[in-house]
């Protein structure tokens, strides 16, 4: 058994059951067992406050919430604390604090400029996640992260939610000052912080694209109709066969993405990560209710546990049309060669098999 | 066997220059489908010359003792050149395999030296006319004389077979009730008499498909491919190799190579749409580095094969619709460059998800498969 397995097991253990009808107005049960389990910190070394491990062992956790549909704030916090510096610029925290990542979209900027006494904020960012439970929101400004805590005055939270129950709230900044002891310099490029969102978001997709699958095959392995089961009709064979197919390529894109962070073509993969778990969502989530029939649209079956997530994730933090464009301009600009250079530039290596 | 990846990016890239330097001298002009299409046998000796036919195979036996990835390496420039590699794309890819897993070392000394030195030449006998996809219900029958077998039968949709030298023939050699059973796999002599060979022309317009009509041609004892009567157990193991590979994603790549040399990048729409074309195809080619690597660990991963053959011909389909959406051409079978490419592209479609086991039937294997974990 891998390393990887392994630990996919231990998730299992807790998470398994875990699954509730989110509450977005109250902080979910598992939460502080995952802190106590050091989940938020893993990827990010020991000498640096993290819990030692790698990026790809925290991607196997995150993935395995979406495995086994719970909403935890784990991607966000993880993704705050490899953009802290190791002794936090924030002050001391409950262990079990939320930390969340504020991503302002290329479209709609959040303003800000230098004064003496720090960084001065105006203007919004929507569809931060977890924003209302987090007692740190740190605001990604070109090379600044701004840690916005309570020592700050001049923000809000308006609450708003993604299809799956799970907050999503704009965070809006009125004359808010970041005091200089809040602002670090992100170790991470804006680009790159983006593009660890997007894989963490990618990896609850197949996590919830596997969950999906998985009830899907059951049921049509017992539901009979007709006086045989619904997978000997060769059409529903074919919704499961593309169903399978689509969730095999995403196992395969989003650990290339994972592993190939720190590459220089690491846009490209997590561009293709990003369009095939994005495409994946719509279809397996169309396939997995066509196969459920009337019983999987209701809100007893633990179906929509899983397709609310897909519809919810695939919409965040990167989706399969942004990201299809700009790996369209990147093949067009660079060239068929250039298609065929990264096509072949990357040969995974036996840790991804 | 095992291959770092700084001996596969040499390979790559010996490979990939001497592609670029023949498609400058104009010994091939690209073509989509060119594995199936694309027969040139002076190109394949040429490749044969170099070692790449039968790469993974052992050296006593002609080959290269490399790996399954090196294999890719080869084969994928092969297919992203669009080079005319028809003439020994079957028996390096199916029936080399198939001898060299099943077959008696005699079987094998006598045809793999050959097959890597481009002299023997195999097509595929499965399909018959009243067994397509359901390839167990073939009607062909070899039944035993003094020293080998007598075949009588017909198949169908065997492409190249006017030109290759011998058949891989799947054949009835006992009673066909349980049909799985008495199925055997035989190596036939196309010289040999009693076999006529029928042109059936596509509707392209192209004769690479062609009828085998066996009328007793006498096989030998020791054409037998593995035990007599474990063919069907033999074949399907033989359908990872048939599924896996690069041809199944790859078949209209030099189609997708000039829409993107003449799609400009500031067009939002097709931006989008080659981005994503692009994206899928990482991703699938990423699948068939991980079958090659889990043959060479020594699995037969049939079930993922299915999978990615699926996924791969919509693939190659998906390329075709977006070249005739956003090319600026009509697609023209006389014509050259991108009229020509988007011509062949959209006839041979088609095909693509019919050739090596239609859609529909993979279907069946990977749900029975899923249903099964």
């Amino acid at each position: 058994m891998s390393d990887s397995d392994l630990l996919r097991e231990i998730a299992a253990d807790v998470l398994t059951g875990a699954t509730s009808e989110n509450d977005p107005t109250v902080v979910p049960d598992v939460w502080p067992q995952m802190c106590e389990l050091e989940w938020p910190l893993i990827g990010v070394a020991e000498e640096d406050g993290g819990a030692g491990g790698t990026l790809n062992d925290l991607l196997v956790l995150v993935a395995a919430t979406g495995e086994h549909t719970v909403s935890a704030p784990l991607a966000e916090t993880a993704l705050a604390h490899r953009l802290l510096p190791p002794t936090g610029a924030a002050p001391e925290t409950e262990p079990e604090a939320i930390a969340t990542v504020a991503l302002p979209s290329p479209g709609r900027p959040c303003h800000y400029r230098e004064t003496p006494e720090g960084l001065l904020l105006d203007g919004h960012v929507e569809r931060v996640p977890w924003a209302r439970h987090a007692d740190r929101v740190l605001v990604v400004l070109d090379r600044h992260v701004a840690v916005v805590t309570t020592r700050a005055a001049g923000w809000q939270v308006a609450t708003g939610e993604n299809l799956a129950g799970e907050p999503r709230d704009t965070v809006t900044f009125t004359r808010c000052t970041v005091p200089w002891a809040d602002v670090v310099e992100s170790p991470l490029a804006p680009d790159a912080v983006r593009r660890h969102a997007t894989v963490l978001r990618s990896a609850q997709l197949l996590g919830a694209l596997r969950a999906a699958v998985r009830m899907t095959t059951e049921h049509a392995g017992v539901r009979e109709q007709f006086g045989r089961p619904l997978r000997a009709f060769q059409a529903v064979s074919a919704m499961i066969t593309e169903a399978a197919g689509r969730l095999a390529g995403a196992e395969s894109a989003v650990w290339a993405a994972a592993n190939r962070l720190d590459h220089p073509d690491a846009e490209v993969d997590v561009a293709a990560a990003r369009v095939w778990t994005g495409e994946a969502a719509g279809e397996v989530a169309r396939l997995a209710h066509q196969v459920h029939g009337a019983m999987g649209i209701t809100r007893e079956h633990s179906l929509h546990h899983a397709t609310r997530r897909l519809w919810s994730w695939r919409a965040e933090w990167g989706t399969a049309h942004e990201c299809g464009d700009r790996l369209g301009a990147t093949v067009l600009h660079g060239g068929a060669d250039e298609l065929r250079r990264l096509l072949t530039a990357s040969e995974p290596g036996r840790n991804d098999l | 066997m095992t291959d770092t990846p700084h001996e596969l990016s040499v390979l790559r890239h010996e490979v990939r220059a001497l592609l670029d330097q023949w498609r400058a001298q104009e010994w091939f002009v690209p073509r989509c489908d060119a594995w199936l299409r694309g027969y040139d046998l002076d190109f394949s000796r040429a490749l044969a010359e170099r070692g790449w036919i039968g790469i993974t195979w052992p050296t006593r036996l002609g080959g290269g003792a490399r790996s399954n990835l090196a294999r890719l390496v080869v084969t994928e420039e092969l297919l992203m050149a669009g080079a005319p590699v028809a003439a020994h794309w079957i028996s390096d890819r199916q029936i080399g395999p198939a001898i060299l897993r099943y077959g008696s070392p005699r079987l094998q000394e006598e045809f793999l030296p050959a097959i890597t030195s481009a002299q023997v030449m195999f097509c595929l006998g499965m399909s018959e006319p009243e067994a397509g996809s359901d390839l167990a219900a073939v009607r062909t029958r070899a039944e035993r004389v003094a020293g080998g077998w007598h075949v009588t039968g017909t198949k169908i949709w065997t492409s190249q077979a006017h030109r290759s030298t011998h058949a891989y023939v799947l054949a009835r050699t006992g009673a066909a009730d349980p049909k799985h059973e008495n199925l055997t796999e035989f190596v036939l002599d196309l010289s040999a008499p009693g076999v006529t060979v029928r042109p059936i022309i596509d509707m392209a317009g192209e004769h690479h498909f062609n009828e085998m009509i066996f009328d007793g041609v006498f096989v030998p004892e020791h054409w037998t491919i593995g035990e007599p009567g474990n063919g069907w157990h033999q074949v399907t193991e033989q359908l990872a190799f048939e599924r896996g590979g690069p041809e199944r994603l790859l078949s209209t790549f030099p189609l997708l190579h000039t829409l993107i040399d003449r799609t400009d990048p500031q067009d939002r729409h097709a931006r989008r749409t080659v981005g994503r074309l692009a994206a899928r195809l990482l991703v699938l080619r990423r699948m068939a580095w991980e079958i090659a690597a889990a043959m060479d660990a020594g699995a037969a991963p049939v079930h993922k094969a299915a999978m990615l053959k699926g996924m791969g011909t919509t693939f190659e389909r998906e390329v075709v619709e977006a070249a005739g959406e956003l090319l600026d051409t009509e697609p023209d079978p006389t014509g050259a460059g991108a009229a020509r490419l988007l011509a062949d592209g959209v006839l041979a479609a088609p095909g693509f998800s019919i050739r090596g086991g239609t859609t529909e039937i993979l279907a069946t294997i990977v749900a029975r498969e899923e249903v099964r974990r």
